[in-house]
């Protein structure tokens, strides 16, 4: 699963950015000029900002060449969903396994109960 | 088809029977595995997942909903996930020297990861079959209203392979396009743009009014054929614009003197969600009291996403009401019956739910929903040759693992088979002659008969909760 950070939930809260990685996703590689063109909602100033935030969060990934800058995906799309479905069903485990010291009286009231709803089951 | 798996284990200092024990009941300090919730830990039964991140900052945690595919405890516990994407959870448990050893695998189909994507905000194109008709569907698969959502999007696709199904050479094919509204005005909207980038040719919506407000604000400039599926308060009227579902008046109309005239209740509080439909309800809820011989003691709201409803309970028992009337959608409506309950306000008072339909009273769970009045215009026990033919249709399709069909669900269904009919029926797809022949258009569906030029009326039944379902009562 590699190197565990913390889901980028933030960089991803935002439709402009959203915009972005839809085109990204679309077009392999773009400048910022030609994400500016397709994005009509804001201008080319706040594209780039997005673009730096994406960035940060390792989302997108910059190539120099001449004078443009290109932009393309920095992790696949498949990549970014199983990280966040790998957040999602993971740390609920990870918290009980932290705390899973509990007094004997509880636990076996516990079992008793679960006992009685599996067999109604 | 590719499957992708996610796996995750821990070991437990505990034997199964206490790791197992983790599913479904609460701790007191350290809440359950998986955040699960649920009302009895049985074969089929609902079960809702409190997963995700939740720090100081920020709240991530998200509710996903299910149920349960197969239960041998304490060894493996299998939950088929329906919302807001599908995908299946194995959770095994097995003792190790030290304890048990935990482990959960989530499993997609590639074809469902699409939803996880758009979820995350990126939303790529669908392959876009050219040749097709394209149908667009707004749906809720998250926030409050994935409760009453259960079911649309099968039954959508049903629809959509039996239309398929029937087609002879020289008609169209048609294929179908979901997107969600996350119960939310600003998303129905994006989701309204994205299905007419796509070349939709009608878009059905089964949402709240809400957000069908918004879908309408879009799609009025483009020229796109929108149905709105479920019960609705009306509006304005709109060239392109049509609305199925029951309005307050055939929903109230049996329902009231009925519901007064079995229980003697006459003091009403009305309660529900503050948004037009609620209202709007209201507004005939109180005529049809009035002239029932009964009166309206109180009349309260709260916000969308309410999950607390104590003040609003004891407002309730002081008011003196023997009867109420719940408005409340969706997850809402669930947290506001099972309050009730729990209170011990349902025994003393008559409750009746115009939004209860079968995929919510599933949520609010047998003991908390029995005897809870409601009235639509089509149930999933409705014993008419058509309906018992699309039950069969449905169970047979997608199993017995399955969310119950509801008015809400049958609503989207019964659209795409008239509107698929209507372009049939004109052999064209542009907005004018598709509107023109669906405003002419009738079919026999599951509820019965529709006939569009009619439809601003619905006959309805009135019904009681029972555990399992709803018994029809007129």
């Amino acid at each position: 699963m590699g190197v565990k950070r913390e889901f980028p939930f933030s960089a991803l809260s935002n439709p402009v950015r959203n915009e972005i990685l839809n085109l990204l996703a679309k077009n392999d590689e773009m400048t910022v000029s030609q994400l500016a063109d397709e994005i009509q909602t804001v201008g080319r100033p706040a594209v780039s900002m997005h673009l730096a935030l994406l960035r940060d969060h390792s989302l997108v990934q910059m190539r120099r060449e001449g004078r443009c800058n290109y932009y393309r995906l920095d992790t696949s799309l498949v990549e970014l969903a199983v990280e966040f479905l790998h957040s999602v069903y993971g740390d609920s485990l990870q918290n009980l396994a932290e705390s899973t010291r509990v007094s004997p009286q509880t636990a076996n009231e516990f079992q008793l109960s679960v006992r009685a709803r599996a067999g109604r089951g | 088809m590719a499957r992708i798996q996610i796996l995750d284990q821990v070991v437990l200092r505990c034997d199964p029977w206490e790791a197992f024990s983790y599913l479904g009941v609460e701790h007191p300090e350290h809440g359950s595995m998986l955040g699960l919730k649920c009302d009895r830990l049985a074969l089929h039964k609902p079960v809702e997942l409190s997963v995700g991140q939740s720090d100081s900052d920020v709240d991530r945690r998200m509710t996903l909903l299910g149920r349960i595919s197969s239960l041998d405890p304490p060894r493996r516990l299998t939950i088929k996930q329906e919302m807001p994407w599908q995908g299946e959870l194995i959770c095994t448990f097995t003792p190790t020297t030290d304890g048990t050893r935990v482990r959960i695998v989530a499993s997609f189909d590639e074809s469902h990861m699409a939803s996880v994507y758009r979820f995350l905000g990126v939303d790529i194109e669908e392959d876009i079959d050219d040749d097709r008709v394209k149908f667009g569907l707004i749906m809720s698969k998250s926030g409050s209203g994935s409760i009453f959502a259960a079911a649309t999007e099968q039954l959508a696709a049903m629809a959509v392979d039996e239309l398929n199904q029937d087609a002879d050479l020289r008609d169209h094919e048609f294929q179908l396009l979901v997107q969600d509204d996350r119960t939310d005005p600003t998303e129905a909207a994006r989701a309204t743009r994205r299905l007419i980038q796509s070349g939709c040719t009608a878009i059905m919506s089964n949402v709240t009014s809400l957000s069908f407000e918004a879908i309408q604000n879009v799609a009025s400039k483009h020229g796109v054929l929108i149905v709105y599926t479920p019960l609705n308060e009306g509006g304005e009227r709109s060239h392109g614009v049509f609305r199925l579902g029951e309005r307050p008046a055939d929903q109230l109309v049996r329902a009231v003197p009925h519901i007064m005239a079995q229980t003697g209740s006459r003091n009403w509080f009305l309660a529900g969600n503050r948004y037009s439909w609620p209202r709007q309800t209201n507004v005939e809820a109180r005529r049809r009291i009035e002239t029932s011989g009964g009166r309206v003691v109180k009349e309260e709201y709260r916000n969308l996403g309410t999950r607390d409803f104590s003040s609003l309970v004891d407002v309730i028992i002081k008011s003196g009401a023997d009867a109420v009337l719940s408005t409340f959608v969706g997850a809402d409506e669930v947290a506001f019956e099972r309050q009730c309950a729990e209170s011990g306000l349902r025994n003393r008072v008559q409750t009746m739910s115009l939004a209860l339909d079968e995929a919510t009273r599933e949520r609010v769970g047998d003991d908390a929903s029995t005897g809870i009045w409601t009235s639509f215009g089509y149930f999933e026990s409705l014993e008419t040759v058509e309906n018992m033919e699309f039950v069969h249709r449905y169970r047979s399709r997608y199993g017995v693992c399955v969310p119950p069909i509801s008015t809400i669900s049958e609503s989207v269904y019964e659209a795409v088979l008239l509107v698929g009919r209507a372009i049939r029926a004109s052999r064209e797809t542009d907005f004018t002659s598709v509107v023109r022949s669906f405003r002419n258009t009738t079919l026999d569906t599951p509820r019965g008969w529709v006939d569009i030029a009619q439809r601003s009326r619905q006959s309805t039944h009135v019904a009681r909760a029972v555990p399992g379902g709803f018994a029809i009562t007129a």
